[in-house]
């Protein structure tokens, strides 16, 4: 079972304002992440523990850690899925 | 969403925040070639160190620069071109290489590949050795060129070809298109030649003649993707200048680097207070279009593609008309004019 969530090498990404913009240097297509997607995007880059980042997010938003990690296992499969997250 | 919008959304994000997000670095004026048409003056300066560009780079990188485009001279002439990229890709920026394309083999290549670079962009004159060797003054470089270009292809490197086009190769435009879409590279063609950035008018006289100039200009609008303007590009001279800017190698700043317009140094200065201080710059900011010396009222006015550089550089006046892009407008009317 992995329980690290990494950026792949094949990605460039930017912070601007309330969006995070991912390019895949590969397919070269671009993505735009929000709201949770884009705060949990942010914590990947201190830290890489799912778990930790899942508690981050739930204290920071004051929901329910079950709730926050469903909500953040969906994103991450679909992030998975287009490449731009990898599992370690 | 689709990928134009997003791209859309990005720069008008960029634009509304102030925020620069691409940045060219020439790395050295040095270079193996000496192509007719080169806006450089002198071959001759090595560029910034390693660790001062290392440094800007994470300046850069904090103001929100992502895309970060290496020209030269020769990049390929730095020996540390390969750090300077890997440093630039560890912190997650895109990197755009511009370069003549003769200087690459298979190692390094294959190094490129594992970097994951956004683009290698290179120039092309003609499929024809006699052609692209006499402006590139240099016997047997198409033949390099079209070799490293394939080993560009077989490590899935994006190739951008881009094409300047003069008289003496205005007729070879289908030929590298046809080279370039059978290899799957994208391809731009201009015809716009400008003096050299100390003032050099040189350059000019190989200027495609103005009895080509309609022929030619139809069939590169057919071929190049015209796009449309951002929100903020209707009322300005150039949209580009609200995110992007460039330095060259002594570390001068510039709106871009077709603009000889010293708005700082980063020698002098940290990049973020010239970005948000530079009273040059916020000077070249402020212009609007309606502030144009000649072109409220031009009967071209929609249709050319003044670029303020091009202006400064053709009468020293950064109010003043483009004249080239003012009689390119004028052939484009008439080439799209059905009475």
């Amino acid at each position: 079972m992995y329980n690290n969530i990494l950026y792949p090498q094949h990605i460039s990404w930017n912070s601007l304002k309330d969006s995070i913009f991912v390019f895949d240097e590969i397919t070269n297509k671009m993505y735009l992440l929000k709201g949770v997607s884009r705060e949990f995007w942010m914590l990947i880059l201190h830290n890489n523990d799912f778990d930790d980042i899942i508690k981050t997010l739930a204290e920071n938003k004051n929901i329910e850690y079950s709730v926050m990690r469903n909500d953040i296992l969906q994103i991450t499969k679909r992030l998975v899925k287009n490449n731009l997250l990898i599992w370690s | 969403m689709k990928q134009e919008m997003i791209t859309d959304y990005f720069y008008d994000l960029a634009f509304l925040n102030n925020t620069p997000v691409s940045v060219i670095i020439e790395l050295s004026t040095k270079c193996n070639l000496r192509c007719e048409h080169c806006y450089l003056p002198d071959y001759k300066n090595r560029g910034m160190t390693t660790d001062k560009i290392k440094s800007l780079l994470i300046e850069l990188r904090q103001l929100g620069v992502v895309n970060l485009s290496f020209t030269g001279g020769e990049i390929l002439l730095r020996e540390d071109l390969f750090e300077l990229i890997e440093y630039a890709r560890s912190i997650y920026m895109r990197v755009f290489l511009l370069s003549n394309g003769t200087l690459l083999d298979e190692i390094k290549v294959e190094r490129l590949s594992r970097l994951y670079i956004s683009e290698f962009s290179t120039t092309m004159f003609s499929v024809q050795p006699e052609i692209h060797d006499s402006i590139t003054k240099a016997q047997g470089s198409l033949d390099i060129l079209k070799k490293n270009l394939q080993l560009l292809k077989k490590h899935n490197i994006r190739v951008q070809v881009k094409m300047p086009i003069m008289q003496t190769n205005a007729l070879c435009i289908d030929a590298v298109r046809d080279y370039c879409e059978q290899n799957d590279f994208k391809f731009f063609a201009s015809p716009m030649i400008y003096s050299k950035i100390n003032g050099d008018e040189s350059p000019k006289c190989l200027r495609v003649n103005r009895d080509n100039l309609g022929p030619v200009l139809k069939k590169i609008d057919d071929l190049n993707n015209r796009k449309n303007k951002l929100i903020h590009e209707s009322d300005v001279p150039c949209g580009a200048l609200f995110y992007s800017f460039s330095i060259d190698s002594n570390g001068d700043v510039f709106p871009c680097n077709s603009f000889p317009y010293k708005v700082g140094s980063v020698m002098e200065n940290s990049v973020s207070n010239i970005w948000n201080k530079s009273e040059s710059l916020q000077y070249i900011k402020s212009i609007k279009k309606t502030d144009l010396n000649h072109c409220p009222g031009c009967q071209y006015e929609d249709q050319c593609e003044r670029c303020p550089g091009m202006a400064l550089l053709d009468s020293e006046n950064v109010l003043a008309c483009d004249t080239f892009a003012k009689s390119i407008a004028e052939v484009r009317s008439k080439n799209y004019c059905l009475n």
